[in-house]
């Protein structure tokens, strides 16, 4: 878990940095450790942004839960960031190319999705043949990030698999993508972390 | 400082919001039930327990305080279960309540649920005299304690496996009666002789439980006999369960003399186990307690009422989720 405080584009406060709480899944001490070091007070607070996964639904619950509850007590607006446009926007900005996102789901499925320039397309929950297919189908044209590994039998067949790109998100990014946000207008109350269930029916 | 404690309840499948005076009187409550979502599974299915809380919990805590004409200011503290109970769903409360705490800058106080379910009894109305003697019976729980003051809590047993609540459910599904598997029960046992005779588990001594070895034997009984009567089985099965459990009740009577004997729970509204408790109590001169349903069952009041044990005896505001918290832990 990571959080952090931001005015504008300047990031008053990175728990990555800043803090070392050994792995605690207490939001609450986190946000704690960000007023206390920025010298800020919640009444400081316009809109909080949260990453709504997919990921560990614990922590992404935990996170939702808070974030909500402090927008509900304040009345200010409570965001959610995809954690694939957040990674996408992260590995975007060192290869400059589209990024093939990744993230094991239940098993034995995935979740996975395209992000490019700014948007994500193709999120969906699959198993491992339709996540082979659809790196294969983007290999030349984009960039990989996630946690997945392929079949080296197939992998011999039809050629050697990209490398996968670290799949974690800086305090940085995260703050640029949810300024963007912020900028083009997005508000909400409530937020909802991406579940296997949800993305089914979507599909 | 306000005179109200907001009370949460999310440890299972439903998300329960209450304010709460130092009195017991309930200034509002809201309980939205999932009993839909999970009927489907025949159970409770975590996952969609806590995306539920998520949904619902925040609309709910606006909907009580509305009702109440409550706003943060009146808010002495805030109360949530902590435990026992699912991981996902208790994490939905705690996060949420810490997060108020914190907005609202009022304290907030992690609760044992089933510190909960003990204070429930004297909700709206003083009902409880010490010593006591607390029967707790429901889906989630089976324990037996001692209660020699309001705050001085011994637990005298628990189950080891199902609860009694479970164990009705499970026999409803054997007997093919569907859900809820409680009231089908009664009814179908009302209607029987108990003429099979199941066995009564731990009976002979102490004050533990054990009802997945009687469960069992229903479900033997109910292969081997191809023309069992489903009204007599489910009459025998109460019977057995009903003499395990005034078998143990009345051995804390006789040994411990409490004034009153209260019987909290889902199950605490089955007819036969009330019926079963008036006559133990009137046998042995012991005044019988059981609340009204509402306060019974699993609901933020009795968190809220628990939450006033916390504040007056200085108890710490643990906020960390513990899906097995004992009933002597805070
Ligand atoms: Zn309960």
């Amino acid at each position: 878990m990571s959080v952090g405080l931001a005015q504008g584009d300047n990031l008053l406060f990175d728990s990555n940095v800043d803090v070392d709480l050994a792995g605690s899944r207490n939001v609450e001490a986190y946000v704690s450790a960000a007023f206390t070091h920025s010298g800020k007070m919640i009444s400081d607070v316009g809109c909080v942004f949260v990453d709504i996964g997919p990921g560990g639904l614990g922590a992404t619950r935990t996170t939702a839960a808070f974030a909500n509850a402090l927008g509900f007590a304040k009345t200010i607006p409570v965001i959610g960031i995809h954690a694939f446009e957040l990674i996408g926007f992260h590995v975007a900005q060192s290869t400059q190319k589209a990024v093939v996102c990744i993230r094991p789901a239940a098993r034995p499925n995935y979740y996975m999705a395209l992000y490019d320039q700014g948007a994500l397309s193709d999120f969906s929950f699959v198993d491992v043949d339709a996540v082979q297919s659809f790196v294969r189908r983007h290999q030349h044209t984009a960039s990989f990030a996630g946690k997945f590994s392929f079949v080296e039998a197939v992998g011999a067949k039809e050629g050697a698999w990209p490398v996968p790109v670290a799949n974690s998100a800086s305090m940085t990014s995260f703050l640029a993508v949810a300024l963007n946000k912020y900028n083009s207008g997005a508000c909400t109350t409530r937020v909802y972390p991406i579940s296997e269930n949800l993305v089914v029916n979507e599909l | 400082m306000g005179d109200l404690v907001l009370g949460i309840e999310t440890s299972c499948d439903d998300t329960s919001v209450a304010l709460v005076d130092t009195q017991g009187n309930v200034a509002a409550i809201e309980t939205v039930s999932q009993y839909e979502i999970h009927s489907e599974f025949g159970g409770v299915y975590p996952e969609l327990a806590s995306r539920a809380h998520l949904e619902a919990i925040l609309p709910v805590i606006e909907k009580v305080m509305t009702k109440a004409g409550v706003t943060p200011v009146d808010l002495r503290a805030i109360g949530v279960t902590r435990g026992p109970g699912l991981m996902g769903s208790l994490l939905v409360g705690l996060s949420t309540a810490q997060a108020l705490g914190m907005a609202w800058n009022i304290p907030t106080y992690g609760v044992n649920h089933l510190r909960g379910h003990i204070r429930s009894v004297d909700l709206e109305e003083k009902r409880l005299a010490y010593p006591a003697l607390v029967l707790l019976v429901s889906g989630g729980h089976t324990l037996l304690a001692y209660l020699k003051n309001q705050y001085s809590y011994e637990l005298l047993g628990i189950t080891r496996d199902d609860s009694v609540g479970e164990c009705y459910d499970k026999v409803a599904r054997t007997l093919g009666l569907g859900m809820p598997g409680g009231p089908a029960i009664d009814r179908m046992a009302a209607a029987g002789t108990a003429n099979i005779k199941f066995p009564r588990p731990m009976i002979k001594s102490g004050y533990e439980f054990s009802f997945s070895g009687l469960k069992s034997s229903v479900a033997r009984y109910v292969e081997t006999h191809a023309e069992f009567d489903v009204k007599d089985v489910a009459a025998a099965f109460v019977d057995a369960c009903l003499d395990v459990l005034s078998t143990k009740v009345l051995r804390g009577i006789n040994e411990l003399k409490p004034a009153t004997l209260a019987v909290v729970g889902g199950v605490a509204a089955s007819p036969q186990v009330r019926a079963c408790m008036q006559n133990i109590t009137k046998q042995s001169g012991v005044t019988l307690c059981l609340p009204p349903q509402k306060w019974a069952t699993d609901n933020a009041a009795m968190i809220a009422m628990a939450t006033w044990d916390y504040i007056e005896q200085g108890i710490t505001a643990d906020l960390e989720p513990k899906p097995n918290l004992k009933l002597g832990d805070a």
